[in-house]
């Protein structure tokens, strides 16, 4: 039997649309980054901007970081999945708890990183009081591995409402017959946990992992407005290298082939996405 | 089903109700908002008109003259052609606000006055992000008319050519009323300095007399600027916790670590950041290595210097630290915040610059660093290279710099016109003696092509040896290294 083509020929203006605004800076990036660019020429370099980056020592300091970044995501499971759990009952307040819980996910990112920013500076933030009360000198501004922390903290506190409503959906979704089943049954709370609500919202999970992953790998905004990437370089990402790279410095090539670098691991967790979203289906 | 509909209505209600009270809310701080950055409208011109008036009375006409005043608001309905001006003044900050009232908005209305087919429009960046913005777009194709611009990038600019050679519009120019050599070399030719920015050390006459120091007679070098700061740096509460610092200082995420704090020191102990000759990066060398051991000091050996500072930037650092009574002392003051000073009633009549300046309670003296090591700069304009309309820039950029109007540049520092210096009899104040003394001691930082890249690996370095407290010479040796791998020659 021959297929009808007239729908593809309806389709045709959407997916050149889609080309141009979703695929072509992709395609333009890569381009640019076999460039370099002065006077506002571009010449050919080949791979030495890929070249340049993999003798960089500082590139693999951002790399680290990055990863170091993705530890965001264990709690933020955990917490998330509480949280979700406890916004699918049948508490008292639970609705007002729910509009509460949305709004560090809500809020501009810049702005909460500016408010965590204040918390804990070390001369006029609360962090002031801490450190009079237990005579430590906890200062984050110039501590590496402390900043790394708050920026970590800082990504938890608005990635658990996202994995908290993500997953009160996914529970919620389960059709209450199989629980009330289970209890005939005489299964307890925690063997209903364990045998039901976390497989079956298992898949949804790890969509909001992935997506997560990806939000924490490209983040720039947050974290630098923390610590401009700082003490030093000790949290510079990724994302921050990228943008310091192309939009600080105007090494465009470079940049470009750093977002290249990044687009990687991200196309990755789309298609294992994509798949279990299909899966779900 | 009654009671279902009634429950679904008050739902309705109390949705709508809260939408309401978002939307009313929202568009009260976007009317807000969008108040406080939408330039004034154009001002109303008054018009004197003449009339010829007949009265006609039984028997006689009587002929007499009128004077009525008109007062017209100019509408427009002919497209107009556009010029953009790129600036950094953010309505959030107090002088920044004051100059895009007082300064930039009227000499647009000035300009569009004198050219009504022309409008002015702005473009905000924040100051740091404006000079590699118009780097960017001229590389993107995106065109900019008149733009600010920090000489730092001078060394970018030439090397991208993103700026327009400014000389047939400079020749023809008042040039040498803004001829302060420090910024006028390191700007010229592709921009034009609009004011003076320098830097001294800013102190609390009522602290020094306290701690037993003479307010009138500031420290004269280094070694005895130290043992000043650690006189300042009290427990005035006797809880045995340092309440007032002897000195604010700097070692933090932005230009101002190297311009302000590492550079004059480097410069002192007679180094250089950067050879012009091999494009090398010399800050490794014997004086930076002298310059980095002073800062580490301050912190660590003297004392003087409080540690949680450390990794502030340049504003919290010590703009903050200073006016909130924290610090006896502070490095790094700029001329650009004077008008805070003023506001707490520490200086008087400084802004506008009066030769009447006087100090209260804070008074300043010049870093007590050798000549000629010190950061002058300015903060300067130019015209993009992409711009279409660069004879109505350089028009703009006049009405901007005219005698008349540059004083009202509450950010430009030290006013840039030597006759205005002369005009208004400030080197004979000595307030302003002090400024002018700074400033004829400033130089412009490097004009490498790859300046950012040196201020942040600058910081870095000094991030590893005062927060890390990393070997000096050979943390500074491996940033020198791997910075001339990349970006010398």
């Amino acid at each position: 039997m021959k297929q009808d083509k007239t729908p593809y020929l309806f389709l045709f203006p959407s997916v050149i649309f889609v080309f141009i605004i979703l695929l072509s800076p992709g395609i333009y990036g890569l381009w640019q980054s076999f460039y370099e660019s002065y006077k506002a020429e571009y010449k050919f370099v080949g791979i030495k901007n890929y070249e340049a980056l993999i003798k960089d020592e500082r590139f693999f300091t951002n790399i680290r970081l990055s990863l170091t970044y993705l530890l965001v995501i264990p709690p933020s499971i955990a917490l998330g999945y509480l949280i979700a759990i406890l916004l699918t009952s049948n508490l008292k307040g639970i609705r007002f708890f729910k509009t509460i819980v949305i709004l560090p996910f809500a809020s501009a990112s810049i702005a909460t990183a500016y408010m965590f920013r204040s918390i804990v500076n070390p001369v006029f933030g609360p962090l002031t009081i801490f450190n009079d009360i237990t005579g430590l000198s906890i200062n984050p501004f110039s501590d590496a591995n402390l900043a790394m922390i708050v920026v970590i903290l800082h990504s938890i506190w608005r990635s658990v409402p996202f994995y908290a409503l993500f997953l009160a959906a996914a529970i919620e979704s389960i059709p209450s017959q199989i629980f009330e089943q289970s209890k005939i049954d005489g299964a307890g709370a925690w063997s209903r946990f364990k045998n039901i609500t976390l497989p079956l919202t298992l898949p949804h999970m790890l969509i909001a992992t992935l997506m997560v992953m990806t939000w924490t790998l490209g983040d720039m905004e947050a974290s630098y407005s923390l610590f401009f990437g700082g003490p030093g370089r000790g949290t510079e990402v990724v994302a921050i290298r990228l943008a310091r790279e192309a939009f600080f410095y105007g090494n465009i090539g470079l940049g470009s082939a750093i977002a290249v670098f990044l687009i990687i691991p991200c196309m990755i967790f789309l298609v294992i996405y994509l798949r279990l979203l299909r899966r779900i289906e | 089903m009654s009671e279902e509909k009634k429950i679904d209505r008050r739902k309705y209600i109390k949705y709508v109700g809260a939408g309401a009270v978002v939307a009313a809310a929202a568009a009260a701080i976007g009317y807000g908002v969008s108040e406080l950055t939408r330039p004034p409208p154009p001002t109303p011109t008054t018009v004197v008109q003449t009339v010829l008036k007949t009265e006609t009375l039984p028997g006689t006409t009587i002929v007499r003259t009128e004077e009525r005043t008109i007062v017209q608001t100019a509408v427009t309905t002919v497209a107009k052609k556009i010029l953009k001006l790129a600036h950094y003044y953010d309505p959030g900050v107090l002088h920044l606000r004051e100059g895009l009232e007082k300064w930039i908005y009227p000499c647009a209305r000035e300009f569009e006055a004198k050219f009504p087919e022309w409008e002015i429009h702005y473009e905000y960046y924040k100051w740091d992000d404006i000079d590699p913005r118009m780097i960017i777009d001229y590389k993107a194709g995106i065109p900019h008319d008149v733009a600010f611009l920090s000489p730092q990038y001078i060394g970018r600019h030439i090397k991208e050519g993103s700026l327009l050679d400014l000389t047939k519009y400079i020749k023809g120019w008042e040039a040498k009323d803004f001829d302060w050599s420090a910024v006028w070399k390191g700007c010229y030719p592709y921009m034009v300095p609009n004011g003076l920015h320098t830097r001294t050390v800013v102190y609390r006459m009522d602290m020094f007399e306290e701690a037993g120091l003479d307010p009138n007679k500031p420290p004269k070098d280094l070694d005895e600027f130290v043992e000043y700061a650690k006189k300042l740096t009290r427990d005035t509460d006797g809880d045995g916790k340092i309440d007032v610092w002897g000195l604010a200082f700097e070692v933090g995420p932005d230009r101002a670590t190297v311009e302000l704090f590492f550079a004059p020191l480097l410069w002192h102990f007679g180094g250089e950041l950067w050879d012009p000759a091999t494009k090398k990066a010399t800050f490794a060398e014997e004086p930076g290595v002298k310059a980095a051991q002073f800062i580490y000091d301050l912190y660590w050996k003297h004392k003087v210097v409080n540690p949680a500072t450390l990794g502030l930037d340049y504003t919290s650092a010590i703009y903050d630290i200073f006016l909130a009574g924290k610090a006896a002392m502070a490095w790094g003051w700029g001329n650009y915040w004077l008008l805070a000073l003023q506001e707490k009633g520490w200086v008087e009549k400084m802004i506008p610059p009066s030769g009447e300046a006087k100090a209260i309670k804070a008074n300043f003296f010049v870093t007590p660093t050798n000549v000629k090591a010190q950061f002058t700069n300015a903060w300067c304009m130019g015209i993009h290279s992409l711009s279409k309309n660069p004879d109505m820039a350089w028009e703009f950029i006049k009405i901007l710099l005219s005698k008349e109007n540059i004083l009202k540049n509450t950010d430009a520092g030290l006013p840039a016109r030597k006759s205005h210096w002369n005009e208004l009899k400030l080197s004979a104040n000595p307030v302003y003696a002090i400024w002018e003394e700074a400033a004829s001691r400033g130089r412009p930082m490097p004009a490498t092509a790859y300046y950012g890249e040196l201020a942040d690996t600058i910081y870095d370095v000094l991030a590893k040896i005062v927060m890390e407290k990393k070997p000096i010479k050979e943390t500074l040796k491996a940033a020198q290294d791997s910075w001339n791998a990349k970006y010398a020659g």
